[in-house]
């Protein structure tokens, strides 16, 4: 008995250490919409945030059903991964690493959207090095032409592509 | 080993993975340059964060418009691409990132990506395209080499900046001779010498998947580089100089291709970029 156990066990072991168990997911960026079934045309239950962590129940063709802390619904599966996300500095990620994801993830989504526009440095060192007026201008320009999710969205369910797909 | 030594090893497991997940980053403290008298075995250069990565990828967004052609400015044309790239980038490793679209008044047929999320396409090579499939695998490419580093990684491996140790904005802020080094090498990187061709094969294959995962035909990209190998001048063409040809493109994406067997019954979607593309240019 206690030989089948130690099996049983070395299997539990081999299995967590290869992901086979790990059913957490974690969702890649905020505003991830969590749909009431396995389409995109269906009403959004929820928006997700970076990092969040789901629980698979199940899967129809590429969504899938998950928990989440905002109640059950579908999510496009490519907007989710199984990697729990970690932070652009290699400190943060030492911390992340033993302490968990969670905190480090809300920071790091609110760092990526905190740093917009074209950095002052790009701009004088562009200046510095007889870049005209008009090329860096160029650049902020190409900043400001941005497609908005609800944009996105439409364009993908005109075509039937992405969420909105057959 | 006895039923208690597998108990503890499973109750220690989730320490020893967070050990093993943690060991890279203590590796890469490892390559610390500490100057006269400190270590001096230089591994690479610690990895970069994105408000350097953003500083560095700006500098040469302004580089492109200088070098290779104005901003294209229909308006409608920009947020097609826009849109179509930032749908594409959704789907990618990294969609939390802002992503950045233009094209640029160019007569030679090219597409580029600097760090930070900037993606340029030239009007030439758009008025060789010829459907949403193509253009996705295009847009899919550039968003790969963001997405997965490459130019940076290249970047944190060049000797010639290697001795620095960690790139803070504050520190590329204070030493504009540093900063200056810095984008003299990335741009060598990328508009001169190009990223090594396993990295551009890497972006050609995860640009197929990203076009896939949308829907369209995972094809769009092996076809448009056929267009570019009948259409482009290769002695004077900064495409071939920057990536490998598009033969030797075509045979490494024709086993990936085989991952998608029934790529036929995705769509092109001709007509829809022939209304957003055509005459606007």
């Amino acid at each position: 008995m206690i030989r089948l156990l130690s099996h049983l066990f070395a299997l539990l072991v081999l299995l967590q250490t290869s992901g086979a168990l790990a059913d957490t997911l974690y969702v890649k960026k905020s505003g991830t919409k969590l749909n009431s079934a396995p389409s995109g045309k269906s009403s959004v239950v929820a928006l997700l945030k970076k990092g969040d962590a789901v629980e698979r129940i199940s899967v129809s063709g590429k969504f899938i059903e998950v928990k989440s802390g905002s109640g059950k619904g579908w999510v496009f599966k490519f907007k989710l991964t199984d990697k729990a996300p970690i932070n652009d500095t290699g400190e943060d990620d030492v911390i992340a690493g033993l302490f968990g994801k969670q905190k480090v993830s809300a920071a790091e989504a609110s760092s990526s959207s905190s740093i917009r526009g074209l950095s002052p440095l790009s701009e004088k060192h562009a200046r510095d090095n007889g870049i005209s007026e008009d090329d860096i201008l160029a650049v902020k320009k190409m900043e400001n032409v941005k497609a908005t999710p609800a944009e996105v969205s439409q364009f993908l369910e005109k075509r039937s592509l992405g969420e909105f797909s057959k | 080993m006895n039923f208690s030594k597998y108990y503890l090893f499973f109750l220690a497991s989730p320490f020893l993975s967070a050990c093993l997940a943690v060991a890279p980053v203590i590796e890469t403290y490892q390559g610390y340059n500490l100057g006269k008298g400190g270590v001096q075995a230089v591994r690479s250069l610690q990895p970069i964060g994105y408000e350097e990565e953003k500083a560095i990828g700006g500098s040469l967004a302004t580089q492109v418009f200088s070098r290779f052609g104005s901003l294209n400015a229909n308006p409608e044309a920009h947020k097609y691409i826009a849109t179509l790239g930032r749908a594409l980038a959704d789907v990618s490793d990294r969609p939390d990132i802002d992503y950045y679209f233009a094209i640029v008044n160019s007569d030679s047929p090219n597409a580029l990506a600097t760090p930070g999320g900037y993606i340029f396409l030239s009007v030439d090579l758009l008025k060789l395209v010829e459907n949403e499939a193509q253009l996705a695998g295009i847009l899919g490419h550039e968003i790969a080499h963001i997405s997965k580093r490459h130019a940076l990684q290249t970047l944190e491996r060049s000797k010639k900046i290697a001795g620095f140790g960690s790139l803070s904005i504050s520190l590329l802020g204070q030493d504009p001779n540093l900063f200056g080094k810095v984008i003299d090498q990335a741009g060598e990187i990328i508009f001169t010498h190009g990223l090594d061709k396993n990295l551009e094969y890497e972006a050609d294959q995860y640009g197929i998947e990203l076009a896939y995962r949308l829907g369209y035909n995972p094809q769009g990209l092996a076809d448009i580089l056929k267009i570019l190998e009948r259409n482009i001048e290769k002695d004077d063409s900064t495409f071939f100089s920057t990536h490998p040809s598009p033969s030797d493109r075509l045979n490494q994406l024709s086993s990936k291709l085989k991952d998608y067997p029934q790529s036929s019954r995705y769509p092109t979607l001709a007509k829809e970029f022939q209304s957003a593309i055509a005459n606007k240019l």
